[in-house]
């Protein structure tokens, strides 16, 4: 019974079907136990909310999308300089100035100075760190 | 407060253009063969590479082992003669091969060593035939290392016992790495016994496993009697006392005669040149078919985009060559243990698709 | 012997170096010990044998340890071995102990650093022999111990806990079944369309970054990045050594470094379990298991007793086996190698010179981590104080050089970033518990391959019970694990019910 013959061209899917029927059985376990409780919170008229704090939802995607936008722009621009890390360079002192900017908050003259001058220099200082002495591949 | 922002995006977009252009005057540099020709490889390399960093991506992600260090020794060479920073990456095969289907500039090329062809050849995922996907470019070196070991106190003193064993019925557990340098071993062993025993290879069986350590550790075992090895990794294990559980002895150095014979005359470790030779064909042999037998020598070559400019890829072929006529990087690859290998591009191709075409005809005879 | 014939000035000026970046590598997040390492290892060609090991195993020892302070101070893992820092140590720091934490975690990593120096010294080739009894049963079995940790930390539901661990390790799962590990190199849980994307999988370190920096980064926008709610307070107090907290931790102390190092010396299981399961075990024998995760240092010193402890022990098989024991010594061995330098059953024989420098510089670069870091704890508390909008931009980017540095350069490690944050961040509003998913993705790939592994070469699942000792030692562990941990949280809910 506890005898087992695992064919070596089908073996990569062995464990995986182990786990998957494990994480299967866990959620029908979780669904039964937990759904009828949300179904009765949502009848009773209580929101259930995705956000914690609304006001900021728009920060939220706005976020995202800047990195995502930092991250495609990265590769892209990158491309142009094969191997110099410039991709990186540029696109980290726009991520950096936009993002502190977004995380500012209320803008005061000190707090964007701050911010501008740290969105040139990080990005500058670990291009010459890391990419130029350390030698690391960057973008 | 959203203008601000929208500034924000509108300036950031700006920068990207203004970057894209930079990158689109840089093509236009003219590029003629016959002027070219009499320029010096530095002129030659600051014309036709964009960039003053190459990369050099090799086939293993580690930075121990020995595709990382013959690629490090010849791109060190190469940045010298190519007036180049030449760095090596360690990103693995898939990536590797991915890197250099992408990048035509020449800012990319790719070492690697025989598990480039042998996967395709074993139907590995991701594997695809070299000549058709890539340019494949010089070779430059030889690892003589790869080589079969069993226990110390094992029965079988070569491969030829463990081929007249299996050819006599005896089940033999031997431990590989799927899909590449000690798979071809493995089945050149089949098959041999499979022409001197017909019917009997089935015997000879694979246990696939991962690292050296990992092999080490199956025999330490007991789990299998011969595992896949190299002098450089085991030597040592081969030093120690019969009644330690770790001792092993070579059986099989699957290196060409003549590749052996152009080692360091102190050899490695404790072993010198005529020990080594005794576990290498003719001494031990395994035949491949009526007339040869099967040697393996673990080849550096390197690989090119598959349309890589003519210009570059002669800069390269050319480049090598400088780089391996120097007595020095000769004698550090030798000292380290490899076989300096340069053939041009076109005697490498040759080269390779010969010693292809032989492993191919081993692993097709086995399917059938 | 001859001290002063080790240590040449070079080679303590070296070590020192290495220390300081290894400390610097290690507390930026995204950047690891094994990275550090990497990137110095090139320089040391020009190097002695000797002087070149004191470089990098400065910036092993540097390296892990400086991952304690992004994981203390802003629940950022510095270096995958110090998850479990974060459970215990940032609590803490939110409640104003910043400072006190990062005492408690050097000092912890100070003891086992020289647990394990003491360890490699007397009884490395001895315990290589120990070592390779542990084949691939006994390897699964271990992983299945450091799994049971899943079950202690839940902090909920347990079945919440297990089932994000679960799907922590199917997603370690996802791409080929990897020929390095001997896999047969096939894809599975690929949609085939996104088969060139995720056919290598996803890395550990990414990953990583992605659900803690970026998850938590995307949390503080949506509560709009207020300055740190908690004040640092003791700041002020003069720094004081609590001897009564080490009087009672003796026993986790030990305990906690003999783990580290005895996992680091098993080959292929790999750093970060070593101070998930004596975190785990931490949290079994404690006598305040309820406070465990909310700030204890109890947590704090058990995770950095053991990973400190993982230097000693993953030298052990690198040293007397040639086998490197995690991560960072598979790097390390490029060192010998690059100087011509055999490491295998015979090196500590033939070059007695170069084992005793390894071990001077591994005994000095904890003492100097120690200093290094005890003394600077003041300066590096007041991180927190950094206001958000420039911190933030700063971690992105650090995370960004160090998932594309993982692999060597490969741009989808930098979307493993974006995509994990993403999961952190929604994941966790629907129930997913974090540190029990990571922990199913660390282990995941190993106990697959030991698991297959063994039922391939045995055929049958009973090798399990009945392989050697070990394994019996091993499943009485297991299960004294999970009772305790079922106890546990059964007495955890009477206790909240009765409130």
């Amino acid at each position: 019974m506890l005898n087992v013959l695992i064919d070596f061209e089908e073996s990569h899917l062995f464990f995986p079907r182990i786990i998957l029927g494990l994480l299967v059985m866990m959620t029908l376990v979780l669904v039964i136990r937990f759904l009828p409780a949300k179904i009765q919170m949502i009848r009773s008229g209580e929101s259930v909310r995705f956000f914690f704090v609304d006001s900021e939802k728009a920060k939220v995607g706005l976020t995202l999308a800047l990195l995502f936008l930092y991250f495609w722009a990265m590769d892209w621009v990158g491309a142009f300089f094969p191997n110099r890390g410039y991709g990186f360079l540029f696109c980290s002192i726009a991520f950096m100035l936009v993002s502190s900017f977004l995380f500012m908050g209320q803008r005061t003259k000190k707090k964007m100075i701050a911010g501008v001058v740290n969105s040139l220099l990080t990005p500058i200082l670990a291009w010459v760190l890391f990419g130029q002495i350390f030698h690391i591949t960057l973008p | 407060m959203k203008a601000m922002k929208r500034k924000y995006l509108v300036g950031l977009l700006i920068v990207l253009l203004g970057l894209a252009l930079v990158g689109c005057l840089n093509e236009s540099a003219a590029k003629d063969s016959n002027a070219l020709a009499a320029m010096s490889l530095v002129e030659r390399a600051e014309l036709l590479i964009p960039t003053p960093n190459v990369r050099v991506v090799i086939g293993s992600t580690s930075t121990g082992g020995d595709t990382y260090q013959v690629s490090n020794m010849v791109a060190q060479k190469l940045g010298e003669v190519l007036g180049k920073n030449v760095k090596v990456d360690a990103v693995g095969a898939s990536n590797g091969f991915d890197a250099i289907n992408r990048i035509d500039d020449g800012s990319t090329i790719m070492i690697f060593h025989d598990m480039a062809y042998l996967g395709y050849l074993y139907e590995r995922e991701g594997y695809t035939d070299i000549f058709s996907s890539y340019q494949v470019g010089p070779t430059l070196a030889i690892n003589p290392g790869n080589s079969f070991s069993a226990p110390k106190n094992s029965a079988f003193s070569t491969i030829e016992d463990v081929i007249e064993a299996v050819g006599n019925g005896e089940v033999v557990k031997i431990a590989i790495q799927p899909g590449g340098v000690s798979e071809i071993g493995y089945s050149a062993a089949k098959n041999a016994i499979k022409m001197q025993y017909p019917g009997m290879e089935e015997n000879l069986v694979a246990v696939h496993t991962g690292s050296q350590s990992d092999k080490n550790q199956l025999l330490f075992d007991g789990q299998v009697d011969v595992i896949h090895s190299s002098i450089q990794a085991n030597e040592q294990f081969a030093q120690l006392p019969m009644d330690d559980q770790k001792a092993m002895k070579f059986i099989w150095l699957t290196a060409r005669q003549e590749t052996i014979l152009q080692t360091n005359d102190s050899g490695f470790g404790s072993m010198n040149i005529g020990d080594m030779l005794a576990y290498v064909s003719p001494q031990v042999s395994v035949p491949m078919n009526e007339e040869e037998d099967f040697t393996f020598d673990k080849e550096f070559f390197m690989l090119f985009h598959k349309e890589m400019d003519e210009e570059l890829v002669k800069l390269y072929n050319d480049a090598a060559a400088e780089v391996f006529a120097d007595e020095v990087l000769v004698q550090q690859l030798k000292d380290a243990f490899f076989i300096p290998n340069y053939k041009d591009i076109s005697d490498a191709q040759t080269y390779l698709t010969e010693k292809v075409a032989a492993y191919d005809a081993i692993i097709s005879s086995l399917k059938e | 012997m001859d001290f002063m014939q080790i240590v040449s000035p070079a080679f303590f000026i070296l070590l020192v170096t290495g220390v300081l970046g290894g400390i610097v590598f290690g507390a930026i997040p995204g950047m690891t010990a094994t990275m550090a390492v990497a990137v110095f290892l090139p320089v040391t060609y020009a190097f002695e044998i000797k002087e070149a090991l004191a470089l990098l195993i400065g910036l092993y020892v540097g390296g892990i340890s400086g991952g304690l302070v992004p994981a203390i101070l802003l629940n950022i893992p510095g270096t995958p071995s110090s998850i479990t820092t974060t459970f215990d140590g940032y609590p803490m720091a939110q409640r104003g102990e910043g400072a006190t934490a990062l005492r408690i975690g050097v000092t912890a990593s100070l003891f086992g650093g020289l647990v394990s120096f003491l360890i490699l010294a007397l009884f490395a080739p001895l315990l290589a022999d120990v070592a390779i009894q542990f084949s691939y049963v006994e390897k699964f079995l271990l992983i299945l111990f450091a799994l049971t940790v899943i079950a202690a930390l839940s902090k909920g539901s347990m079945l919440v806990g297990l089932t994000s661990g679960t799907l922590g390790i199917l997603i370690s799962l996802v791409g080929t079944y990897s020929i390095s590990v001997g896999g047969n190199g096939k894809l599975r849980l690929v949609p085939s369309i996104l088969a060139p994307i995720l056919k290598n999988g996803f890395s550990l370190l990414p990953v990583l970054i992605g659900l803690f920096a970026i998850a938590t980064m995307i949390r503080e926008v949506e509560t709009g990045m207020k300055n740190p709610s908690f004040d640092d307070v003791d700041l002020t107090k003069k720094a004081r050594f609590d001897w009564r907290l080490w009087k009672e931790q003796i026993g986790n102390l030990i305990r906690s470094s003999f783990i580290g190092t005895f996992v680091g010396m098993l080959p292929g299981v790999g750093g970060s379990a070593a101070s998930i399961l004596s975190y785990s075990q931490a949290k079994n024998y404690s006598k305040k298991k309820d406070a465990m995760g909310t700030g204890e240092p109890t947590g704090l010193i058990a995770s950095e007793a053991a990973n400190n402890g993982l230097t000693g022990g993953a030298l052990i098989p690198l040293l007397s086996l040639g086998i490197p024991g995690d991560s960072t010594t598979a790097v390390l061995i490029g060192a010998f190698t690059l100087q011509g330098v055999q490491v295998g059953p015979l090196f500590i024989g033939n070059h007695p010179e170069t084992w005793k420098g390894i071990l001077t510089a591994l005994f000095f670069a904890n003492l100097v981590m120690f200093v290094v870091m005890f003394f600077s704890i003041r300066g590096l508390a007041k991180i927190v104080r950094v206001p958000k909008y420039i911190l933030y931009p700063i971690i992105v980017v650090m995370c960004v050089i160090g998932a594309y540095a993982t692999n060597y350069g490969v741009m989808f490690d930098i979307w493993t970033l974006l995509v994990f944050g993403i999961i952190g961040y929604v994941g966790v509003k629907f129930g997913l518990e974090v540190p029990p998913f990571i922990i199913g993705f660390i282990l995941g790939k190993s106990a697959e391959t030991y698991f297959v592994k063994s039922l391939e070469s045995y055929g049958t699942f009973a090798i399990f019970f009945t392989k050697s000792p070990i394994v019996v030692v091993l499943w009485g562990l297991i299960l004294l694990s999970v009772v305790l941990s079922i106890r546990n949280s059964r007495r955890l809910r009477v206790k909240t019910k009765r409130r």
